[in-house]
C-alpha cells in the first residue's frame, strides 16, 4: 500500500471506532434501556435503526476501498459516505446544534430523553467525528 | 417416519406430507399478517428457512424413491429432518415485538461494524504500522476515558496522536 494510502488508513480508524461507539451507545441508551414509564416510539426506534443500517453499508464501503487496486478517489467518496450517515443522525437529534433549547424540544418531541451528561456525550462524539472527516478532507 | 427407514412406507405418506403442506401454506400466510418492518422481515426469514428445509427433506425422499435398490436408503434423511426441526426452532423464537426485533437487528449490525474495524486493524497490522503494546505503562493520557466504558481499550500510539491532534481542536 502506498505512504498516502497507509497515512490515511490510519486516520480513519479513529473515524470508524467513533463511529461505532456512537452506534453501540444509541442502542445501549436509546434501544434496550428505553424508560419503561415513558418508552420511545417505535418510529423513532425506526428511524434510528435507518441510521445503524447505513452506518454498516458506508463502513463497509469504505473499508472495501482499502483493498488492493485502492483508488483514492473511491476512498474519497467512502469517507464522505460514512460522513453523511453519521451527520444525517446529528440533524436529525441535533446534539451538535448551537441551540440547546432546539435540541432539548427535538428529542423531548422524539421521546428521547434530555440528560445533560447523555447529551453532553452525544455532542463530544459527534464533534470528535468533525474533527477527524476535517484532518482528512485536508489531508487528501 | 414413514419414508425415513428403509423399506419406506409409501402408503402412510400422504397425510403428514398433506398436513406439512398445508401447514407450510398457513406460515407463508401468517408472514403477511406483520405490519411492514424488521419483525416482518424476521418472520419472512424465519418462514423462508424452515420453507427451504421442507423442500430440501422432500427432495431427498424423492429421490431416494426414484432409486429402486431400497438398500441404498441410508440415514441421510436424518440430516434433513434434523435441519427442519432446528429452521422451527429458530423460527419459534423470533422476537415479541418490533423493538426487539430492532434491538436484535442492531446488535447484528454492531457486529458487522466491529468486523470491519478489525479488518482495518488488520491492514494497519500488515503495513507494520500497529505499536502493539510497547507504551502501555507510559502513563499517556489518551482523553479517551471521558467517553466512558467503551473506549477503555488501550490505543495504539498511532491512535494517541490522533486523540491528540482532535483534543487540540476542540
Amino acid at each position: 500500500m502506498q505512504a498516502n494510502l497507509v497515512h490515511l488508513l490510519l486516520q480513519i480508524y479513529p473515524l470508524l471506532r467513533f463511529a461505532s461507539v456512537l452506534h453501540d451507545k444509541l442502542l445501549s441508551q436509546y434501544i434496550l434501556k428505553a424508560p419503561s414509564e415513558d418508552p420511545i416510539p417505535v418510529f423513532t426506534i425506526n428511524s434510528l435503526f435507518t441510521f445503524s443500517n447505513s452506518l454498516l453499508v458506508a463502513t463497509d464501503d469504505l473499508v472495501v476501498t482499502f483493498y488492493s487496486p485502492q483508488d483514492l478517489e473511491s476512498i474519497q467518496e467512502g469517507i464522505e459516505l460514512v460522513y453523511g450517515v453519521v451527520q444525517d443522525l446529528d440533524n436529525e437529534l441535533r446534539f451538535t446544534a448551537s441551540e440547546p433549547d432546539k435540541v432539548a424540544q427535538e428529542l423531548k418531541r422524539l421521546h428521547l430523553g434530555s440528560d445533560s451528561k447523555h447529551l453532553l456525550w452525544f455532542k463530544k462524539c459527534f464533534l470528535q467525528i468533525y474533527s477527524i472527516y476535517n484532518n482528512l478532507s485536508l489531508g487528501i | 417416519m414413514a419414508l425415513g427407514k428403509p423399506p419406506p412406507s409409501y402408503a402412510l405418506a400422504p397425510p403428514p406430507i398433506k398436513e406439512l403442506s398445508e401447514q407450510a401454506g398457513q406460515l407463508v400466510s401468517c408472514t403477511s399478517t406483520f405490519p411492514q418492518g424488521v419483525l416482518r422481515k424476521e418472520a419472512v426469514w424465519a418462514a423462508e428457512e424452515t420453507v427451504q428445509a421442507l423442500d430440501a427433506l422432500a427432495k431427498h425422499f424423492l429421490s431416494n424413491c426414484a432409486l429402486e435398490d431400497t438398500a441404498t436408503h441410508g440415514d441421510d434423511y436424518l440430516t434433513t429432518t434434523g435441519a427442519v426441526h432446528a429452521a422451527v426452532e429458530k423460527a419459534v423464537k423470533i422476537s415479541d415485538s418490533e423493538r426487539e426485533a430492532i434491538a436484535k437487528a442492531w446488535k447484528a449490525n454492531a457486529e458487522g461494524l466491529s468486523d470491519s474495524l478489525g479488518d482495518v486493524k488488520e491492514m494497519m497490522e500488515e503495513q507494520g504500522k500497529k505499536g502493539d503494546n510497547e507504551d502501555e505503562e507510559d502513563g499517556f493520557d489518551d482523553g479517551w476515558d471521558e467517553f466512558g466504558k467503551e473506549f477503555q481499550k488501550k490505543l495504539s500510539p498511532e491512535e494517541r496522536e490522533r486523540v491528540a491532534k482532535v483534543r487540540g481542536q476542540l
